[in-house]
């Protein structure tokens, strides 16, 4: 990363409620930005740049949290967009547009229903058609099978490996450490997708907060600092679809050659999890392995922390444990927590110095966003 | 997707509306760089113009990839369908055994819209 976009992640916080009924979104993304703010050991009044999504508008936001900032962003990239948050907030950080920038994120998927804006030229064609969202998902998978052979086996593997590590994790939504067999043996919901190829659906949030080494060196708190960040977006492309691959060959290349390493360097990967397939395809993409190798790359537990190559999503992910519409916050979340050393034993990856963090937004499959972080360890 | 509302169609689409009324599929061509697209616009997301042809297309293409969703009462299919002509496009494989389909297989256009929706190309094997 460029020497003038230093920046360090010094305050994450994830709400440990998957359930709330009782509890509206502007309040989770109050009690999220405070459990930030006193993990990074600041206070609100030190916050001079937001970023959140405009589920709520962010002008309400951010008059909600009664903040006086000089620079905010909602940028809305669909799951992901936290993570662009944070890349942006570095950005902002860099031009001297802001010093310390909170990112806060939350949804209540289980206890509200979602509506979809109209005045969409794209969804004008889709809402006719009967499906639902995980159709999309299986249409990349069924692609991927017969392009590359790869099998359902191979996908049940990635939910294998997030519940190994959800076990661990009080707060999970699903603790149980299911087998390849017990996904295959779930409905076959949107054929050739499972029902365990699903991430979990649950209320929640998180937040995290970003500053300037001069601020960061203040702090009592271990440097977690973005050393590369990537984005990119894909589209039907007026009719040349592809299914099988992603925007995250884009973010990815862009994300490692600014921090100036290779995906065989990474020693812990969060992988945005809203279905097996969308983990899948994002490795590839990543370059984790060659395109194609996919199914064998995560297959027998190499994604299970001290067991494979590459430890993912060790809070047990989308999959598991929780995933708030939105699942990109909750996977920056994790990556700092194994940076600093505060993942749960039985999960955390030893000296982890060097992670990455990426998410899909949107629906791969008809229009995505992928954005990557790097995250070192000073 | 029965919980979401009808999506209002915009002005630059009316060709495609009111030839798929009496039954013809049409497809935006453009004059400026000879390309079709989907879903259709009344710019070309090839090259910018706005000169905008639409010609009949036979709606004969072949399943790309497809899914079968077994939640509800009655399996469904969603697809994308590869047309002859060249553009990739999101629909429905209607009237089908789900188990008898495959990537590959030859499907052609109808217009069978789902009661109080508009008439999108759905597809069935042909
Ligand atoms: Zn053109």
């Amino acid at each position: 990363m460029l020497e003038n976009l230093q920046c360090y992640v010094v305050g994450a916080y994830e709400h440990p409620t998957r359930d709330a009924p009782n509890k509206s979104v502007v309040q989770l993304h109050a009690e999220c930005a405070a459990g930030a703010l006193a993990d990074a050991g600041l206070t609100k009044s030190d916050v001079d740049g937001y970023f959140c999504v405009d589920d709520v508008p962010i002008l309400t936001m951010i008059d909600f949290l009664n903040l006086k900032v000089r620079h905010c962003d909602s940028t809305d990239t669909g799951g992901n967009s936290s993570l662009l948050h944070i890349a942006h907030a570095a950005q902002a950080i860099a031009a001297g547009k802001c010093n310390v920038a909170l990112v806060t994120l939350a949804g209540r998927p289980r206890s509200e229903q979602l509506l979809l804006s109209a005045a969409r030229p794209d969804m004008m064609w889709e809402v006719p058609l009967q499906y639902e969202l995980l159709d999309i998902y299986a249409l990349g998978a069924r692609r991927h099978m017969y392009e590359y052979g790869t099998t359902s086996e191979q996908l049940a593997w990635i939910k294998v490996a997030a519940s190994h590590h959800a076990q661990h994790n009080p707060h999970a939504l699903l603790r149980k450490v299911v087998t390849v067999e017990d996904v295959l043996t779930s409905p076959l919901v949107s054929d050739p997708l499972h029902r365990l190829d699903c991430c979990v659906v649950s209320d929640g949030g998180g937040a995290v907060v970003v500053t300037r080494p001069e601020v960061a060196k203040t702090l009592k708190r271990p440097l977690v600092k973005v050393v590369g960040a990537g984005e990119a977006v894909q589209g039907q492309s007026a009719g040349a679809v592809e299914l099988t691959a992603s925007a995250a060959r884009h973010s990815g290349a862009i994300a490692f050659a600014e921090a100036g390493v290779r995906p065989s360097d990474i020693q812990y990967a969060s992988i945005y999890d809203s279905f097996t397939i969308t983990v899948l395809v994002a490795l590839e993409d990543l370059g984790f392995c060659e395109k194609g190798q996919g199914g064998r790359f995560v297959a027998d537990g190499n994604l299970i922390s001290g067991v494979g190559r590459l430890p993912f999503n060790t809070d047990g992910g989308g999959l598991c444990s929780n995933h708030p519409s939105r699942g990109g916050m909750t996977k920056v979340i994790e990556a700092v927590r194994q940076l600093r050393g505060e993942a749960h034993p039985a999960v955390q990856v030893r000296g982890c110095t060097l992670a990455l963090a990426h998410g899909t937004g949107g629906r791969m499959g008809t229009r995505h966003s992928s954005a990557t972080l790097i995250l070192e360890r000073e | 997707m029965n919980s979401m509302h009808f999506i209002e169609q915009s002005p630059e689409t009316k060709p495609f509306w009111d030839a798929a009324a009496i039954g013809r599929f049409v497809l935006p061509w453009c004059r400026d760089c000879h390309r079709t697209h989907w879903y259709p616009r009344g710019s070309c997301p090839h090259c910018s113009s706005t000169k905008i042809d639409w010609r009949d297309s036979e709606g004969k293409g072949e399943i790309h990839a497809f899914s079968v969703n077994r939640r509800g009462r009655a399996p469904y299919v969603l697809a994308y369908v590869a047309l002859n002509e060249g553009p990739i496009i999101l629909s429905n494989v209607i009237d089908a055994d789900p188990t008898a389909l495959s990537i590959g297989r030859k499907v052609k256009a109808v217009f069978k819209p789902a009661p109080g929706q508009p008439p999108v190309p759905l597809f069935e094997v042909r």
